[in-house]
């Protein structure tokens, strides 16, 4: 409780979050790298970069470009391997931070491995389940695009740990309400919506695509409202703690989420702006918290009020 | 390293000056990231721009520019009294060279080797190439300099009529830095591997983050990849795979 009262604490998947305000895979690095811009333990914690087995390398480049009101990304599978994160980078997060791992395979069996790894490490509060990878046995479609993939993934992946699973859904999917049911009924304890909207961006004068992978990830505020309507959609149909991800850069945005039925929202493409957004997000709830009278964010958790 | 809003002293078409106290200082070809609207809610452009330190310190950093889109439009727009945001010092940048040594500068690549021209030892040849005369950024602040200074315009509207990289004839052993178009930076590599000269190059790639959060600054290295914003801009030549450059 600060001195005006207000309690910005959190509870996601039984782990106490400080605040309601993370940052998102991918967009951290694995925390370490913000470091000369903020203190990590001033947020409600940090999903680093998505984990394979083994290192990767990621795409050629071009892998960026920005686009109206945000970005495409085509990064591909690069990361350290889990290994690695386990000896140097987890090690290197300052204590107090609560950091969820980001898991990312091509096949069920990989991700069940490399969470089978991570439980149990110290100083580790969960792991997220990447679900946007293409499956290759299912013909390319992403993970969390098929059913029963979907239910494959989280059924393993449960089996491989008694850490806090919260599955990462695509938002290129026709019913997100449904993909949120398998993952519940699979034994996930949260889900975190969006990863990135497929998308693709052409350079007319050389009339290519101007990603190496010509494919990529639309993110920042561009994709916010689509992000809004599938967090308040999936709310509606499950009962597992949502965080809510998607061109979140202000805490107006962020408070979006929360009325719409997330207990704790992730920062992304915002950092690259300005790697203290988040920081001043969490500031920005504690006002408004103050402004309306409210103990806190949790108090704001799906309290949208709808007409008629 | 900060993040932070300086004050915009000056502005134009190519260059702009901040007053930035927290400036920590900074080595030649470093760069920052500058968001011409540092305000949360602005989207245009989303993301910053990175580009050359041209000079300067926490008193006024100054940054020279070719526009070529949104963002250096909107930098080179700004007015005096204007927020700006900066984010820097960033990347390895240049070591200045102790022996005999050739700066090769092409384009908007002009602006990250002005200091290092100012801090290399005297004998120096600095070569600066583009479309025109009125192209050459910073024309006035390098013939200030005491350096060997040459040019080569397309048009031919300065020194010699085509290509800089024409100028360069490296001595064995002696270093050859180049920033400019990947063609030009390219070439210059070759000059200097057939001359037995080493070659230290400058990349300007797009990026989103400048600090090595987003992974989307990749070069392929013979190692692998390595990101222009932490390990380069500044690379050894003869280790990038210059087939993969964009
Ligand atoms: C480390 C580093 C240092 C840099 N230093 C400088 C500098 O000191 N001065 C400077 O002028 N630029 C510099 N650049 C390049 C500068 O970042 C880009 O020109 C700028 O990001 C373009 O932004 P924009 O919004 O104006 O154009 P965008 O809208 O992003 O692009 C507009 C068009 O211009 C093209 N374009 C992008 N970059 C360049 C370029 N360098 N030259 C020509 N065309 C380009 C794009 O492909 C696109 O077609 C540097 C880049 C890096 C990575
Ligand atoms: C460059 C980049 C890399 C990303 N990498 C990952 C990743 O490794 N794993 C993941 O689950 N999401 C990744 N994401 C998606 C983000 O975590 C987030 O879901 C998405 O960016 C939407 O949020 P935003 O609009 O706030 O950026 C990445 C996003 C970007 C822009
Ligand atoms: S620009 Fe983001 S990692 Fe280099």
């Amino acid at each position: 409780m600060t001195a005006a009262g207000i309690d910005l604490s959190v509870d996601f998947c039984g782990v106490r979050l400080a605040n309601p305000v993370m940052l998102a895979s991918g967009t951290c690095g694995y925390g370490t790298e913000l470091e000369p811009f903020l203190d990590l333990r001033e947020l409600g914690g940090i999903f680093a970069k998505s984990l394979t087995l083994a290192p990767r390398a990621g795409n050629p480049s071009p892998r960026i470009v920005e686009t109206p009101s945000g970005m495409l990304n085509a990064i591909g599978l690069e990361n350290v391997g889990v290994e690695a994160f386990l000896s140097e980078k987890l090690p290197a997060i300052p204590e107090g931070v609560v950091v969820f791992a980001s898991v990312f395979e091509q096949e069920v069996e990989g991700y069940a491995r490399v969470c089978e790894r991570l439980d149990g490490a110290p100083g580790l509060a969960g792991i997220e389940i990447n679900a946007s990878c293409p499956h290759v046995k299912a013909g390319g479609a992403e993970f969390g695009q098929d059913p029963g993939g979907l239910a494959d993934l989280v059924r393993a992946c449960r089996a491989a740990t008694r850490l806090p699973l919260v599955v990462k859904l695509s938002p290129n999917v026709t019913s997100i309400a449904e993909m949120g049911r398998i993952c519940r009924g699979e034994g996930a304890d949260g889900l975190s919506l969006i990863n990135s909207l497929q998308a693709l961006e052409v350079d007319v004068e050389a009339r290519r695509p101007v990603l190496y992978n010509t494919i990529g990830g639309l993110t920042g505020p561009a994709i916010r409202p689509v992000a809004l309507r599938m967090v308040w959609q999936l709310a509606q149909a499950v009962e597992i703690p949502i965080c809510g991800i998607g061109g979140i850069s202000t805490a107006a945005d962020a408070i979006a989420f929360l009325l719409c039925g997330a207990r704790c929202v992730q920062v992304g493409t915002a950092s690259y702006r300005d790697p203290g957004t988040a920081v001043e997000i969490r500031d920005g709830i504690r006002a408004y918290c103050e402004r309306h009278g409210v103990p806190g964010p949790a108090a704001l958790v799906g309290a949208l009020e709808r007409p008629g | 390293m900060i993040c932070a809003r300086g004050r915009v002293l000056s502005a134009g078409p190519d260059l702009l000056r901040v007053e930035l106290p927290e400036w920590p200082g900074h080595r030649p070809g470093q760069f920052a990231m500058l968001l011409p609207d540092p305000d949360v809610r602005a989207r245009d452009p989303l993301l910053p721009r990175p580009m050359a330190v041209f000079r300067g310190g926490a008193d006024a950093l100054e940054f020279r520019f070719k526009v070529v889109g949104r963002g250096t439009a909107l930098l080179s727009e700004l007015r005096a009294g204007e927020a700006v945001g900066v984010l820097g010092p960033l990347g390895n940048g240049f070591s200045v060279p102790e022996g005999p040594a050739t700066l090769v500068g092409g384009g908007t690549g002009i602006a990250s080797l002005y200091e290092l021209a100012r801090e290399a030892p005297a004998g120096t040849r600095v070569l600066l190439g583009g479309r025109s005369r009125r192209e050459l950024l910073a024309l006035e602040a390098f013939r200030a300099l005491p350096v060997e200074l040459e040019f080569a315009t397309d048009d031919g509207s300065l020194g010699h009529a085509g290509l800089v990289t024409d100028l360069l004839k490296p001595e064995p052993g002696s270093w050859v830095l180049a920033c400019g178009p990947t063609p030009m930076m390219r070439r210059a590599a070759e000059i200097a591997a057939a001359a037995g000269a080493r070659c230290r190059v400058s990349l300007e790639n797009t990026m989103a983050c400048g600090f090595g959060i987003c992974l989307g600054c990749a070069v392929s290295c013979d190692t692998g990849f390595r990101y222009v914003c932490t390990h380069g801009p500044v690379f050894d030549a003869a280790r990038l795979d210059w087939d993969a450059l964009p």
